[in-house]
């Protein structure tokens, strides 16, 4: 089964976003609660920086993976394909997905809020108004 | 087996290690300057190459060496290593990170930054040089274990997530 790995480098997990939507477990249009519930399922506050998440299968057949280096510049799509070529996968096997971000000031905002626990309700909000405004554009990248 | 150094830039301590393990470097003896350079990798990748694996060559048993950059993350590199290996069936014991990084001097980070960073070579490049040699023996002695474990047939398993790099005789 080939594996379709959405990833990002942004300060907020955006790929596993754009993969719930593609797997069916998000909406199309942005939703609070299916996203509060999708967010706390996956340990979004906690997510473990450059730990592929498998999200199920695609309407395609395709197995769906991201992977979120949080706020690091480390090329991951360089390490996935130096990874998987060192053990004879190829494009057959595999495809990869950018996510861009564009809100990467006001993520990592909520994200530092999130960290002070005072601050932890009003940061989440702050990434939670982000998100549903680029939330469009992020369902934009599956159809691209 | 597949045995990956990794630093900061993939340009000066893990292209060393991995000349020291294939034999490009001498081990009984300082390296010279010109020795250093002479090496492909060394003090050559940019921004764009980070996190290229990067394959040096194959040592005497059979194990494929690769260099790697991977800013000051490492956890990163763990982290999709091992999740990569779950989902494709790439068993943990197939491979030996190796973190060359946290035997980099500051000399080295001063010149790696000015070299690499700044694009200043040559104020930078002989400051890594120096660097490199000033702590080489270091690196010496962490390859040596590496080879040493692999020789007498030591898991690594256990260490493959993790940040490795066994005890060095300073």
């Amino acid at each position: 089964m080939k594996t379709k790995i959405f990833y990002c480098t942004s300060p907020y997990p955006l790929a596993p976003l754009v993969a719930g939507v593609l797997t069916g477990r998000l909406p199309s249009v942005f939703d609070q609660k299916t996203f509060r519930d999708f967010a706390c399922a996956n340990n979004f506050s906690l997510y473990p920086q450059g730990k592929p998440v498998c999200l199920g299968i695609s309407p395609t057949g395709e197995k769906v993976m991201a992977i979120s280096t949080g706020n690091a510049s480390i090329n991951p799509d360089n390490i996935i394909n130096g990874f998987l070529t060192m053990y004879g996968l190829g494009s057959n096997h595999y495809s990869l997905v950018k996510v861009t971000c564009r809100e990467r000031f006001w993520l990592l905002l909520g994200r530092f809020m999130m960290a002070i626990p005072f601050l932890n309700n009003p940061g989440r909000l702050v990434i939670e108004w982000r998100i549903k405004k680029i939330y469009p554009d992020l369902v934009e990248t599956l159809r691209s | 087996m597949k045995i990956i150094y990794h630093c900061y830039g993939g340009n000066h301590s893990s292209v060393t290690a991995a000349a020291v393990h294939l034999g490009k470097l001498p081990q009984n003896r300082l390296p010279t300057a010109g020795e250093l350079l002479s090496l492909e990798l060394f003090d050559k990748q940019g921004s764009r190459d980070i996190g290229k694996i990067i394959k040096v060559g194959t040592d005497g048993w059979g194990n494929d060496v690769f260099v790697v950059g991977r800013l000051s993350r490492p956890q990163i590199l763990f982290n999709m290593f091992r999740g990569l290996g779950e989902q494709f069936e790439i068993a943990p014991e197939d491979y030996i990170l190796v973190d060359v990084g946290m035997l980099v001097n500051n000399t080295m980070r001063v010149g790696g930054l000015l070299s690499r960073g700044f694009g200043l070579i040559n104020i930078g490049r002989p400051l890594v040089i120096r660097g490199t040699i000033s702590d080489y023996q270091k690196i010496c002695d962490l390859v040596s274990k590496i080879k040493n474990g692999l020789q007498n047939g030591r898991k690594f398993a256990t260490y493959a997530h993790y940040i490795f790099c066994p005890e060095v005789s300073h």
